[in-house]
C-alpha cells in the first residue's frame, strides 16, 4: 500500500517545486530602481554636500561610493554598485518568502543582474523596536574567548549607541551569543537553535574556520544572513547568504608573503610553514606558497600537522625546524597548539620569525601566556582584521568611553565585537527601515565603501562577497605582554 | 595462525620504523629522546591510573582533573592571590588535589562502591565533566601558564638543561623523569612489601573477605583516591610548565588517553609498568611523527610525505603497538593478576 503511493507522492512534490518555481519573480516584474530617479531605498537621499544620508541625517559615505554624483545621478548604471542596482533582465528570485527565499546567483554566479526583492519577505528577527541576532563564539575549547568579555563585548556598541539614544528606525539590536566550543558540530547546533528556537534575523562569527564554514552552510540552507570573518573560501563562496566581512586567509596569503619579502628580508632566508591538517586550510596554504612563488621566495619547510596535535608533535616539529635552520615560520593552528610550539622553541632556545594571519591568534591572552612561559612569540608579526586592543583610542575613542561606562572591563575580543557589531549597524541603516532577510542580502550585495574606521572597508558585489581587501599587522611584545599594531589597512608592502 | 601472521607483520614494520629511527652518522636520533621526555609525563598519569586499577578495578576518568584542579590551584597561589614563592604554592596545589580525590571518594565512589564497575567508571566520566564545568566558571576558559620550577635557560641565556642525542632536555623534564622512576620504584616496593599496600590489594580482590580480617574497606579506599589524586596533582603542576598552557580540562584532553595507552600497555596491575608504558609510547609517537616527515613516496607523480598518506600517523602507530602487545600478551607488558 505504501509502495503504491509514494511514487504518487513524489510526482505532487516535482509538481509543487515545478509550480513554486514559475511563481518566482519574472525579469521585469518588479519596479526598475535607479540610482538617481527618486527611488533610493526610504529616508535615503543625497545632500547638498554630496553625502548619502539616512533618514536621520546620518551620512552613510560620500555619494561617489555609492556610484552616485553629487547631485544624486548615477555615475555608471552598468556597474552595479549602489544603494539599489539597477534591474534588467534575467535572475529570478529563489522561490518562497518564509524560511528560504534566498536570492538566486550566488557568491559568484549572481552577476549583478537580478531584480530587487519584491515588498515582503522574511522578517524573523525583525519587530517594531528590535532586530535580533545570533552570534556563535568559542567561549571555551582550543581558541577559547573570555567568557565575561563575550557576554559583555556582545553587544557592547548597540548598548552604546541606545545609550546616546540612537536607533535603527526606532529600533534596538538584541544579540543572542551561544558557545560553539571551537567543534563545527556543536556549531550548527547552536546556529540551529539561534534559528529555530530564538529566531534571530541574521548569524553571525568572527573565530574560528571549522565552526565558521558549518553554522554559515546550516545558514545558507535556511535562508538566513551569515556574516563572518573570512577565514577560508573553501564552499563559503558558493553559499548565497554568506558575507566575510574580513580578508580571508587565502588573499592574506600573497600579502603575507610580499611582508615577508619586503618587510622582513625573508627572500634569501629559511622559510617554513606550519598548519593544522584541515581541509579549511588549504587554500590558505596554496595562498602563501603561491605567494612565496610570486615573491622569488623558497618555501624550505611545509609542515601540517592534526588538529589534536598535543606537546609530542609540538616538540617534533621545534627540533625538525630548528635543526633545519628554518628563520622565518608562518603558523596557522589553533592558538593553544601554537602557545605549545612557542614553548618549546623557548625551551630549544630556537628563536625564529613567527608570521601569521588571524584573529584569535591577535588576542593579547596569547602574547600574555606566550611572554610569560618563555618570549619565543616576542617580535612576531601577524595580520589582523582589527588593530590591537592597545591601540583602540586611535581608532575609536568611543570603545573605551562605552567600556568605562557601560561595562566593567575592556579587552580586545570586546574590541573585536564592537568594531563587528559597528559594521553591522552601518549595514542596517544602509538597508533600511523595511528589513527582510531578502532585503538585507540583495542590498548588502551592492553595499560598497563601508568603512567603520577600525576594520578594513568592505566592498561586496553580487558575485563578490568577500568585501576586505585590508588587514592590519600586530606585532606581539613581551615589554607589555600585548599586541600592538605597527601598520593599518595594508593591501600591499 | 591468522593472528599470529598479523602480529608479527605489524611489529616488523614498527621495527623497521624503529631501527631506521634509531640514528645515522651523527648519532642516535634526538627524537628518541623527545619520546623519553614525553613519555615520562604520560608515565607520571598513568602511575595514578594504575593505583586506582590497583587497588579498586576502576578506570578513573577523573585522573587528569586532579592534575588540572592541582595545576590552578597552584596558578592562584603562585600568581594571582597571595603569590607565593613556588616551594609554598606547589604543596598547595597538590593538597587541593588530594582534597578533591577524597571528596570524590566519599561522594561518588563510596556510594557506588558495591555497584558494576561500569556505573563506576560513568561515574568517573561525569565527575571528570562536572570539575571542567567547575573549572571553566572558576578559571574561566582562556590559557593561563605556571613558569617551570628551574627556567629552561639562566639569566645569561645559557640553558639549563641537559643535551639527550641532540635534544636539549630542559630542567622541568629532567624533573618529571627523576620523580616518575622514583615513585615507580617507590610504589611497586610499597604494594608488595608492607603490609598497608598489601591489604590495599587485599581490599581490591576480595573485600568482604578483608572485612573479616579486620581491614577498613572505607579507610583503604580513603587511602587509594588520595593517593591517587596526590599523584595526579603532581602529574598537573609538573605537567602544565612543559605544555606551556592552562586551560579547563587540559589534562584530560591533553594527556588522559595517551595515559590510558601507557597504562594498558604496560600492564594495569604494574606500577613500573606504567612508567615502561609510558616511554614506549612517548617514543613510538615521536619516532613515528619523525618518520611521517622524513620518508615521502610518490603517488600520482606528486611527492608526498608520509604523514599526508596517512594522516594521524602517531595516532595509528600507538594502536598498532597496543594491539600487538595486547594480542601477544593481553597483560600487558609487566602486568599480572594483582
Amino acid at each position: 500500500m505504501t509502495r503504491s503511493r509514494r511514487p504518487v507522492a513524489l510526482a505532487l512534490v516535482a509538481i509543487f517545486l515545478l509550480v513554486a518555481a514559475a511563481c518566482g519573480q519574472k525579469p521585469g516584474v518588479s519596479s526598475q530602481i535607479t540610482l538617481g530617479g527618486g527611488a533610493l531605498p526610504e529616508g535615503v537621499t543625497v545632500n547638498e554636500e554630496g553625502q548619502v544620508v539616512d533618514a536621520e541625517g546620518n551620512v552613510l559615505g560620500d555619494a561617489e561610493d555609492f556610484g552616485l554624483s553629487t547631485t544624486g545621478e548615477p555615475l555608471d548604471a552598468a556597474s552595479g554598485g549602489g544603494l539599489g542596482g539597477t534591474t534588467t533582465t534575467g535572475g529570478t528570485s529563489g522561490g518562497g518568502t518564509t524560511g528560504g527565499g534566498t536570492t538566486g546567483g550566488g557568491t559568484t554566479g549572481g552577476g549583478g543582474s537580478e531584480p530587487p526583492p519584491s515588498s515582503g519577505g522574511n522578517s524573523t528577527g525583525v519587530t517594531d523596536d528590535v532586530i535580533r541576532i545570533g552570534v556563535h563564539a568559542p567561549i571555551t575549547g582550543a581558541a577559547p574567548v573570555p567568557s565575561d568579555s563575550a557576554e559583555q563585548g556582545k553587544d557592547l556598541y548597540f548598548r552604546w549607541m541606545a545609550d546616546k539614544g540612537q536607533s535603527l528606525f526606532g529600533r534596538r539590536v538584541e544579540v543572542i551569543l551561544k558557545n560553539d566550543q571551537y567543534n563545527p558540530s556543536t556549531a550548527v547546533a547552536v546556529c540551529k537553535e539561534m534559528v529555530e528556537k530564538d529566531k534571530v534575523f541574521l548569524l553571525s562569527g568572527s573565530a574560528g574556520t571549522d565552526q565558521i564554514q558549518a553554522c554559515a552552510r546550516y545558514a545558507a540552507s535556511v535562508g538566513v544572513p551569515y556574516l563572518g570573518a573570512g577565514v577560508t573560501e573553501l564552499v563559503l563562496n558558493q553559499l548565497p547568504n554568506f558575507f566575510a566581512t574580513t580578508m580571508t586567509y587565502n588573499d592574506q596569503g600573497p600579502l603575507l608573503a610580499d611582508m615577508l619579502v619586503s618587510d622582513l628580508g625573508g627572500k634569501n632566508e629559511k622559510n617554513g610553514m606550519l598548519t593544522f591538517d584541515t581541509p579549511n586550510f588549504e587554500d590558505a596554504r596554496q595562498g602563501f606558497i603561491e605567494g612565496m612563488k610570486k615573491q622569488g621566495a623558497t618555501l624550505h619547510y611545509d609542515r601540517r600537522v592534526s588538529k589534536g596535535a598535543g606537546t609530542s608533535e609540538a616538540r617534533t616539529v621545534v627540533q625538525e625546524m630548528k635543526t633545519q635552520g628554518i628563520e622565518n615560520v608562518y603558523v596557522l593552528t589553533s592558538p593553544v597548539w601554537w602557545l605549545n610550539v612557542l614553548r618549546q622553541a623557548d625551551t630549544q632556545q630556537y628563536e625564529p620569525q613567527w608570521i601569521g594571519v588571524g584573529i584569535s591568534m591577535t588576542f593579547d591572552t596569547v602574547a600574555s601566556v606566550a611572554c610569560r612561559a618563555g618570549g619565543s612569540i616576542d617580535g612576531a608579526k601577524f595580520f589582523a582584521p582589527f588593530p590591537a586592543w592597545f591601540d583602540s583610542n586611535r581608532y575609536d575613542p568611543e570603545f573605551r568611553q562605552a567600556a568605562e561606562k557601560l561595562a566593567s572591563k575592556s579587552d580586545d575580543f570586546m574590541w573585536l565585537a564592537w568594531s563587528a557589531n559597528k559594521t553591522i549597524w552601518d549595514m542596517f541603516k544602509r538597508v533600511g527601515k523595511d528589513l527582510t532577510r531578502e532585503k538585507f542580502v540583495y542590498e548588502l550585495e551592492r553595499m560598497r565603501g563601508l568603512k567603520n574606521g577600525i576594520g578594513p572597508e568592505l566592498n561586496f558585489a553580487p558575485n563578490d562577497h568577500f568585501g576586505a581587501a585590508q588587514v592590519h599587522v600586530s606585532e606581539a611584545r613581551c615589554s607589555d605582554n600585548r599586541w600592538h599594531t605597527i601598520k593599518s589597512f595594508v593591501s600591499d608592502f | 595462525m591468522r593472528t599470529g601472521i598479523v602480529v608479527g607483520a605489524t611489529a616488523a614494520l614498527l621495527g623497521l620504523i624503529l631501527i631506521l629511527g634509531a640514528g645515522d652518522d651523527a648519532g642516535p636520533n634526538p627524537y628518541i629522546a623527545i619520546g623519553i621526555a614525553t613519555g615520562a609525563l604520560y608515565g607520571l598519569v598513568a602511575l595514578g591510573l594504575v593505583l586506582v586499577y590497583k587497588g579498586s578495578r576502576v578506570f578513573n576518568f577523573a585522573q587528569g582533573e586532579f592534575g588540572t584542579v592541582g595545576a590552578f590551584i597552584t596558578f592562584v597561589f603562585l600568581e594571582q592571590v597571595l603569590k607565593v614563592p613556588y616551594y609554598v604554592a606547589f604543596p598547595l596545589g597538590v593538597l587541593g588535589a588530594v582534597l578533591m580525590g577524597l571528596f570524590m571518594e566519599r561522594v561518588v565512589v563510596r556510594p557506588l562502591m558495591n555497584s558494576p564497575r561500569i556505573t563506576l567508571l560513568v561515574a568517573t566520566i561525569a565527575f571528570a565533566l562536572l570539575t571542567v564545568g567547575i573549572e571553566i566558571v572558576l578559571f574561566l576558559p582562556e590559557p593561563k601558564t605556571l613558569r617551570p620550577l628551574i627556567a629552561a635557560t639562566d639569566a645569561a641565556g645559557n640553558p639549563n638543561g641537559l643535551a639527550v642525542f641532540g635534544y636539549l632536555m630542559e630542567p622541568q623534564n629532567l624533573i618529571v623523569i627523576g620523580i616518575l622512576v622514583v615513585l615507580a620504584v617507590v610504589l611497586a616496593y610499597f604494594f608488595s612489601k608492607t603490609d598497608l599496600g598489601l591489604a590495599v590489594l587485599a581490599t581490591s580482590q576480595d573485600a568482604f573477605a578483608t572485612r573479616v580480617v579486620g581491614i577498613g574497606i572505607e579507610r583503604m579506599s580513603r587511602f587509594i583516591w588520595g593517593t591517587a589524586a596526590f599523584l595526579g596533582g603532581l602529574a598537573g603542576i609538573l605537567y602544565v610548565p612543559i605544555s606551556g598552557t592552562l586551560t579547563p580540562g587540559a589534562m584530560t584532553t591533553g594527556i588522559l588517553i595517551p595515559a590510558f595507552t601507557a597504562a594498558v600497555l604496560g600492564g594495569m596491575t604494574s606500577l613500573p609498568g606504567a612508567f615502561l608504558g609510558g616511554i614506549v609510547v612517548g617514543c613510538v609517537q615521536s619516532l613515528a611523527n619523525w618518520a611521517g616527515n622524513t620518508y615521502s613516496f610518490t603517488i600520482d607523480e606528486t611527492v608526498k610525505p608520509l604523514q599526508s598518506i596517512i594522516p594521524g600517523l602517531p595516532d595509528v602507530a600507538i594502536i598498532l603497538v597496543l594491539l600487538i602487545i595486547l594480542l601477544a600478551r593481553p597483560q600487558g607488558l609487566l602486568g599480572s593478576e594483582a
